[in-house]
């Protein structure tokens, strides 16, 4: 999976590469608009993270540029303006999905994988592990073949450690990923504890192994080498 | 009071103090003026009749009422000329009125007679009314005078102080825009107006000057707040051990907490600077059962007890972010404040909102709780600007908004057309 990083500040640009790499995908990023544009007519990649402010160009005008060009790439913007305006004009010319500053590593990776789901239509709806298959399209959890009766946001949150496995998600990853915009002020994490706790159980019930673990009271981290 | 009642009423002052004093003089100057008159009249006639009486003139012969001659035996008596102010019954007038009377003893051919003669002047009294009389009516000229010329000069006088209050009075730092300030050629005022525009440069450029700064700041701490947050989740994803988490969990909170006060400040900042312009009327019920759609699992987990009376189709001239916004800042902060077991009652109708929770009972006075940074628990998590954000809309469209804590509930009410 190759994925272009375009994003003016170097800092930002690794932090994403590091935590994307490490997740096997091949990166590589650009710190302007020019030299981006550049990549962009010479290679192919699945998906272009790209920052809105660069400093010599606005990244609208490469989403348009990306479009022209026919390329299949999906596009995540990224952008330090929380403003509904900017979200709709980004995705009406073609954008994908949306992501304000300052932004949650695992939550990115979430959206890239969503994207990914889209583009590849065939046959990837199920995000599988071991014992425990999730189907994306029809919204089924399965442990063992036996079908989970979860809410939306259990099964969200399932979605949310299979995609971020072996990775620290802390509480306030997990809120903002479940309730989005609603999170902030909602200084009181004991939801995101309950949630856990019931998905927990259930996949307990039907025999699953617990995988999810509590890690220092950082968070919580799905480990699959029990 | 006015400024041209303070001056007229100064100008009367004045006025009145110059009057009485001119008045007096007046008295004083025609009173001595007529007694002199008198006196006088009186001398040149005892003189006459001494002239008369020494040609030989018999004094039976003098028949005037008001003059009396005798003949004094005893020659050494001398009287010199002297005046007697005095009153008498004056028959005319059927009064006593003042009278001067005038003695002296006149030695003539070697024999002596005393002449005395007399005559009634007018009465102090009657001076002193006539002057009053007479500066009265001058007073009541006066006045007219004064009152026309101060409703109808101080009109033209005042009108470029009156325009300039006008200007200002409909000035807005916050609406920007430059303020038109009529042109005088009375130099105080346009002294004023020079000063004024000074002043106003100055407060629109410092307003600008910190709006930019207050916008800036939370558009370039964003990416630093990116940043430094990746850098810890990618810190806690290395071989670390207990302490070292122990390290990175308080920084990562406060990088948490930092970003979401980063967040709000610049909401209220693009509320106060009125950048969510467009509003359409919007189905209210139908937004307000969606948040608290949105909460319900919240609302489950803590066994809250939600009961709602939401009246259909309200509609709302508010930005559909805002209302959003408005809504869940209210649930949020209703859930949040609540106790385990708790309760919150949720009322729309077409004139207001009201949103009632239970919970402990605030720790500062309730209307404190809409300013920034207020907590009713300063120990507590929240960052404390949700109400102000609740406030900060409200104000945008006019609606009242009053928070109560009566009976262990908390109430906050919003009424859409309140400010009258």
């Amino acid at each position: 999976m190759k994925v272009l990083i375009i994003e003016d500040n170097k800092e930002l640009a690794s932090n994403i590469k590091d935590y994307l790499v490490r997740e096997g995908y091949v990166c590589e990023t650009s710190y302007t608009y020019f030299n981006a544009e550049n990549k962009l007519i010479s290679f192919h990649y699945d998906c272009i993270i790209l920052d809105l402010m660069l400093p010599d160009g606005h990244g609208i005008n490469l989403v348009r540029f990306i479009k022209t060009e026919k390329n299949q790439s999906s596009i995540l913007i990224l952008s330090a303006k929380n403003s509904l305006e900017d979200k709709i004009t980004g995705l009406d010319i073609g954008a994908d999905d949306y992501l304000t500053k300052p932004f949650h590593l695992p939550e990115l990776h979430s959206r890239l994988k969503a994207l990914f789901r889209r583009k590849n239509l065939k046959n990837d709806n199920l995000v599988e592990f071991q014992e425990i298959g999730v189907n994306v399209e029809s919204r089924e959890a399965r442990v063992n073949q036996h079908l989970l009766t979860l809410t939306k946001k259990e099964f969200d949150l399932l979605l949310f450690f299979l995609i971020n496995k072996n990775r620290i998600l802390t509480r306030q990853t997990i809120a903002e990923h479940l309730w989005g915009d609603y999170t902030d002020n909602l200084a009181n994490f004991d939801f995101v504890y309950q949630h856990v706790k019931n998905l927990r159980k259930k996949i307990s019930k039907a025999k699953g192994n617990d995988y999810i673990t509590a890690v220092y009271g950082l968070g919580y981290k799905f480990n699959p080498n029990l | 009071m006015k400024l041209i009642s303070k001056l007229t009423l100064w100008y009367l002052i004045i006025t009145a103090f110059v009057l009485s004093t001119s008045g007096l003089l007046t008295f004083l100057t025609v009173q001595h003026e007529m007694d002199e008159e008198v006196t006088l009249r009186l001398k040149r006639l005892t003189d006459n009749i001494a002239e008369q009486i020494a040609d030989g003139i018999p004094l039976s012969a003098f028949t005037d009422p008001y003059i009396s001659i005798k003949e004094i035996e005893n020659s050494a008596t001398k009287l010199p000329f002297q005046i007697i102010d005095t009153s008498d019954f004056y028959f005319y007038t059927e009064n006593r009125e003042r009278k001067l009377v005038a003695k002296v003893i006149y030695p003539i051919n070697g024999r002596n007679y005393y002449v005395e003669a007399s005559e009634f002047v007018v009465d102090k009294g009657e001076i002193l009314g006539a002057v009053l009389q007479s500066l009265s009516w001058i007073l009541m000229l006066f006045l007219l005078i004064m009152g026309l010329i101060n409703r109808q000069v101080s009109k033209i006088i005042l009108m470029p102080f009156k325009r300039l209050l006008q200007s200002i009075q409909s000035f807005d730092l916050s609406q920007g825009g430059q303020i038109e300030l009529p042109e005088t050629k009375v130099q105080e005022f346009s002294e004023l107006n020079h000063f004024l525009k000074k002043m106003i440069a100055k407060a629109l450029n410092d307003y600008r000057m910190l709006k930019e700064f207050a916008e800036n700041s939370s558009h370039e701490l964003q990416t630093p707040l990116s940043i430094i947050r990746g850098k810890l989740e990618l810190l806690m994803e290395s071989d670390i051990n207990d302490e070292q988490a122990r390290l990175i969990l308080p920084a990562y909170d406060s990088i948490e907490k930092l970003s979401k006060i980063n967040q709000a400040l610049g909401l209220l900042l693009k509320i106060e600077n009125n950048q969510f312009a467009n509003m359409q009327p919007i189905d209210f019920s139908v937004l307000t059962d969606k948040v608290l759609s949105a909460f319900s699992e919240l609302i489950e987990l803590k066994s809250i007890t939600l009961k709602k009376e939401i009246e259909d189709y309200v509609q709302l001239k508010i930005h559909v972010d805002l209302a959003d916004i408005l809504l869940s800042n209210l649930i949020k902060n209703a859930i949040r404040h609540n106790n385990n077991n708790g309760k919150i009652e949720v009322s729309l109708n077409s004139g207001q909102l009201i949103v009632k929770n239970t919970g402990s009972p605030p720790e500062v006075p309730v209307e404190q709780l809409f300013q920034r940074f207020k907590k009713s628990n300063q120990s507590s998590e929240s960052i404390g600007l949700g109400l102000s954000i609740i406030k900060q809309i409200c104000d945008l469209y006019k609606f009242k908004v009053e928070y109560d804590y009566i009976d262990q509930l908390h109430i906050i009410k919003i009424i859409f057309n309140g400010k009258d």
